[in-house]
C-alpha cells in the first residue's frame, strides 16, 4: 500500500458520508420504533411522531448538504425513492387487503406520506429551482430523442 | 427477543464496519491509522466528545445511582457543566501548544512544555487506568446486559470474546478516524435512544413510577434532599452516612473527578486530532454542558423510577415492562445501554493504545518508522490492549471494577499542569511533579485497590473509601495543590522559567483572550466559583427547601416535584450560561488559526531535547533486533 496523504475532496466526502450515516442510524432506528408501535397499538402520536422522526433526519440531511455545500448523490436518492416506494407499496397493499384492521390508521399514515411528500418537493423547489424540479421528473424529455440546438 | 436483539446490534456492527473498511480504503497514510492525520472535522468532535464525556462517567450506573439515591444522585449531572468549564479552561489552548511545539500527543505537550519526561509517563500511567481497567469494566458491564437481555442465550463470556474480537478487528481496519465515526454515531443514538425512552416512559407507560410512589431508594435514604454539607463517616466500607452518600461535598468532590475525564490523555487526544474551527466552544456549551447535562438531569429520574434498584439485575423489570408493551422498545433500552457502554469501552481502549504507540513505540522503541511501521506497530499495541481487556473482563471482572475509579481521580491530578500550561507558567516542573505524586497516592489510598493492600499488607487503614463523604479525586487534588504551591514559592523563576514563558508569551502575542477589565474579569471567575458553591457545593443544601418551603415565608408550596429537582434545572440553566459566556464571549474556546505559526517552537532545543530516544534504549532494541542474525551466523 503507498503512503499516499488523502486529497481534501476525499476527506470531505468521507467525512460527509460519515455523518449522513451517523444521523440516519440514529433517526430511521427511532423512526422504526415509533412507526411499530404505532401501528401495533393503533397509536396516532407514535405514528406521527415516527413521521417526524423521519422528516428531522431529512432535514438534517438538507443541512448537511448546506453545511458541506453538495446536493443529494445519487446512490442515497435511489435508496431514499428505493424505501419511499417499498413504504407506499406496502401501505397500498395493506389498504387493499387489510381494509377493517388498518382503517383506524389510513390518515396517520397517509398524511404521513404526503408530509415527506412535500417536504422533498419543497427542498428540490428551494434547492434547484421551480423549472429544475420539474425536470428532474420530466423522464420523457430525457429518454426522448436528443433535441437539435 | 434473541433474534430482535440480534438484529438491533448487527446494525451498529455494521455501520462501524462499514466505515472501518471505508476508512481503509481512503486512508493510504499510514501514520494517520494512529491520529487520522489530525484533521477530524468539528461536527465528529462534537458528537464523539459529548458521547466519550456522558460514557465515562456512566449512564449505566448514573441510573442506577439515582434509582438508589433519589434526587441527591441526581445532582451529579451538574457534573456535565464543570466538564464544559475545564474544557474552556483548557482545551483550546492545550490545541495551540501542540500546534505551536508541533506535538502529536497530550504527554508529548506536556513532556516538551515542562522539559520532563516523568510528566509523560505520569500521562501514560493516567491513559493505562482509561484504556485497561475502564475499559475492561465497561465491556464486563456490556456483557452482563448482553447476556441478561439473551436471558443466557448469549453467555458472559462469548459476549466478552465477540465484542473484543470485534471491536478489534474494526479498529485495526480502520484507525482513529473510523473509531471517532462510531463513536459520534453511537453517540447520536445514545442521546436520541434517551429522549425517547424517557418521553415514552412518561407518556405511554401508563402511571409514572415516578409521580405514584417516586423513587424506590435503599433503604434509609432520603430521595429528595441533600442529606447535609458533610457528614463524619468513615468512609464506604467502614461507616455509612445518614440519609445517603451525596452529601453537598460528596456532589462537589464528583464533579472534580468528572473533571478528570475532561482532562484526561484520552479525552484531550481527542481535541488534539482535531482541526476546530468552532467545534470546542459548541460542543462545551451546547452538547455537553447544554443538551447533555440536561437531558439527564430532567429524564433520568422518570427512567430510574422504573428500575428495582435493591436487585442487581436493576433493568430487568423495565426491559420486562417495556418488551410487554412491544419489542421493539425494549430493544431500544439494551440498545441505548450498550451505546454508552460500548462507545466508552472502544474509545477508550483505543485512544489509550494509540497515546502508547506514539509516545512510547513511535517515539522511544523505535523511532523513525514509516508510515507502514506505525501502522502495524498500532495494530500490534492494540492487539495487546484488547487481549489485556478481554482476559480482565472475562476472568476478573472485579480488577476492572476495582481499578476502573482510579481513572478519573488519578487523571485529575494533572489538574495544576493544565493550568501550567495554559495560564499559569510560574508554576514550576518541580512544583507540578511533587503535586501530583502525592495527590496520585492519596487517590490511591482513599479507593479501593490502595485499601485493600493496605489492609492485607499491614494493618487497616482508619478510614474507608471516600472518608467524610468527600470523593477520592478531591482529596488528591487538595493535597496536590497544597504541595504544588508550597513547591512552586521556592522555584518560581531561574532558567526553566525562561524555557516556559516562551509558550506563554506567544499565547500573550497571538492569542490573547478577551478577558475585559478588571471587574470584567474578576465577575467571570466570581461567578464561577458562586455557581459552584450554589450548585455543586455547600449551597446546595439550600435547595433541599428553596421551592417548597421559601423563606421568609410560613407557606408551604405544593410542586408536585422535589424542591431539589427544581433547584437542580434552575442551576443546570446558569451553568449553561456560565459555560457559554466563558467559552464564545470571553472566547476561552473560540479558535482563530489567522495568527498561528505552526511549528514555531518545534525547532527550539529546549523543546526537542525531550524527544530523544534514550541510549540504553536503542542499545537494548539493536540487541534485540541483531539477535537472530548473529544466532543464525553462529549455526
Amino acid at each position: 500500500m503507498t503512503d499516499r496523504e488523502m486529497t481534501d475532496r476525499e476527506l470531505k466526502s468521507l467525512d460527509r458520508h460519515a455523518l449522513v450515516m451517523a444521523l440516519w442510524l440514529g433517526f430511521a432506528f427511532l423512526a422504526v420504533t415509533l412507526l411499530k408501535l404505532g401501528i401495533d397499538h393503533a397509536n396516532w402520536w407514535a405514528l406521527g411522531l415516527g413521521f417526524a422522526s423521519v422528516l428531522v433526519g431529512f432535514i438534517a440531511h438538507v443541512l448537511i448538504n448546506v453545511v458541506f455545500k453538495t446536493l443529494f448523490t445519487p446512490k442515497e436518492i435511489a435508496l431514499g425513492l428505493f424505501a419511499f416506494a417499498i413504504s407506499l407499496l406496502w401501505f397500498g397493499l395493506a389498504v387493499i387487503f387489510y381494509p377493517e384492521l388498518r382503517l383506524s390508521l389510513f390518515l396517520p399514515i397517509a398524511l404521513g406520506f404526503l408530509a415527506l411528500t412535500a417536504a422533498v418537493i419543497f427542498t428540490m423547489i428551494t434547492w434547484l429551482g421551480v423549472r429544475d424540479a420539474f425536470e428532474s421528473f420530466d423522464i420523457i424529455r430525457r429518454f426522448g430523442p436528443e433535441k437539435k440546438r | 427477543m434473541q433474534g430482535l436483539l440480534t438484529i438491533i446490534l448487527v446494525l451498529p456492527a455494521a455501520y462501524a464496519l462499514y466505515f472501518a473498511a471505508q476508512v481503509s480504503r481512503h486512508v493510504k497514510k499510514g501514520a494517520d491509522h494512529l491520529d487520522a492525520g489530525s484533521s477530524l472535522t468539528d461536527w465528529a468532535y462534537i458528537f464523539a466528545a459529548a458521547g466519550v464525556l456522558i460514557a465515562g462517567l456512566g449512564p449505566f450506573d448514573h441510573l442506577r445511582l439515582v434509582a438508589t439515591y433519589g434526587f441527591q444522585a441526581n445532582m451529579l449531572f451538574l457534573s456535565f457543566v464543570c466538564m464544559g468549564l475545564a474544557g474552556a479552561l483548557f482545551q483550546k489552548r492545550l490545541w495551540l501548544a501542540s500546534q505551536i511545539m508541533d506535538a502529536k500527543s497530550p504527554g508529548e505537550v506536556f513532556a516538551r512544555y515542562y522539559d520532563s519526561p516523568s510528566i509523560r509517563i505520569f500521562m501514560l500511567g493516567a491513559a493505562f487506568l482509561f484504556a485497561v481497567p475502564l475499559a475492561s469494566y465497561l465491556l464486563s458491564e456490556a456483557a452482563d446486559l448482553l447476556a441478561s437481555a439473551s436471558s443466557g442465550a448469549i453467555s458472559r463470556l462469548s459476549a466478552v470474546f465477540y465484542i473484543g474480537i470485534f471491536t478489534f478487528i474494526f479498529a485495526g481496519l480502520g484507525g482513529w478516524r473510523a473509531l471517532v465515526y462510531v463513536t459520534a454515531a453511537l453517540s447520536v443514538l445514545m442521546g436520541l435512544l434517551f429522549i425517547f425512552l424517557g418521553g415514552l416512559i412518561i407518556t405511554v407507560l401508563g402511571d409514572v413510577a415516578l409521580f405514584h410512589g417516586g423513587l424506590k431508594v435503599a433503604q434509609g435514604v432520603v430521595a429528595d434532599a441533600i442529606p447535609g454539607v458533610i457528614q463524619f463517616s468513615g468512609g464506604l466500607g467502614r461507616t455509612s452516612a445518614e440519609g445517603g452518600l451525596w452529601t453537598a461535598l460528596a456532589v462537589l468532590s464528583f464533579a472534580v473527578s468528572a473533571v478528570g475525564i475532561a482532562i484526561s490523555p484520552n479525552f484531550s487526544f481527542l481535541g488534539l486530532t482535531t482541526k476546530p474551527s468552532g467545534g470546542f466552544a459548541f460542543s462545551q456549551v451546547w452538547v455537553v454542558a447544554g443538551i447533555g447535562a440536561g437531558l439527564l438531569m430532567c429524564l433520568a429520574p422518570f427512567i430510574a423510577a422504573e428500575l428495582e434498584s435493591t436487585k442487581p439485575d436493576a433493568f430487568q423489570a423495565l426491559f420486562t415492562k417495556l418488551s410487554d408493551l412491544d419489542g421493539m422498545a425494549g430493544a431500544a433500552l439494551i440498545l441505548m445501554l450498550l451505546s454508552g457502554l460500548l462507545l466508552g469501552f472502544a474509545y477508550f481502549a483505543i485512544s489509550g493504545a494509540n497515546i502508547f504507540t506514539i509516545e512510547v513505540v513511535n517515539r522511544y522503541l523505535l523511532p523513525r518508522m514509516s508510515g507502514e511501521a506505525q501502522r502495524l506497530s498500532s495494530r500490534i499495541v492494540l492487539a495487546v490492549t484488547f487481549v489485556l481487556i478481554v482476559l480482565i473482563s472475562g476472568f476478573v471482572p472485579s480488577l476492572g471494577s476495582s481499578f476502573a475509579p482510579l481513572a478519573a481521580g488519578i487523571s485529575v491530578q494533572l489538574f495544576m499542569a493544565y493550568l501550567g500550561l495554559c495560564w499559569m507558567p510560574w508554576l514550576s516542573r518541580s512544583a507540578v511533579l511533587v503535586g501530583m505524586c502525592f495527590g496520585a497516592l492519596v487517590v490511591f489510598f482513599t479507593e479501593a485497590p490502595g485499601l485493600i493492600l493496605f489492609d492485607k499488607l499491614f494493618v487497616p487503614l482508619p478510614w474507608g473509601r471516600w472518608p467524610l463523604t468527600v470523593h477520592s479525586a478531591a482529596w488528591g487534588l487538595l493535597v496536590n495543590i497544597f504541595f504544588c504551591l508550597l513547591v512552586a514559592i521556592f522555584n518560581r523563576k531561574g532558567a526553566e522559567r525562561a524555557h516556559r514563558d516562551q509558550l506563554h508569551d506567544i499565547f500573550a502575542r497571538d492569542h490573547k483572550i478577551a478577558f475585559g477589565g478588571r471587574a470584567a474579569q474578576g465577575a467571570k471567575w466570581s461567578l464561577t466559583l458562586l455557581w459552584a458553591f450554589l450548585a455543586i457545593g455547600p449551597g446546595a443544601v439550600l435547595g433541599n427547601n428553596f421551592f417548597s418551603k421559601p423563606i421568609f415565608s410560613d407557606v408551604d408550596v405544593k410542586l408536585g416535584i422535589p424542591s431539589l429537582w427544581v433547584w437542580g434545572i434552575l442551576f443546570w440553566v446558569i451553568g449553561v450560561f456560565l459555560v457559554w459566556w466563558l467559552a464564545y464571549k470571553t472566547q476561552l474556546s473560540v479558535v482563530s488559526t489567522e495568527r498561528l505559526r505552526l511549528g514555531e517552537l518545534a525547532e527550539d532545543p529546549r523543546f526537542v531535547t525531550n524527544a530523544r530516544q534514550p541510549q540504553w534504549l536503542k542499545r537494548l532494541v539493536q540487541r534485540l533486533s541483531n539477535r537472530p542474525a548473529q544466532t543464525s551466523r553462529a549455526r
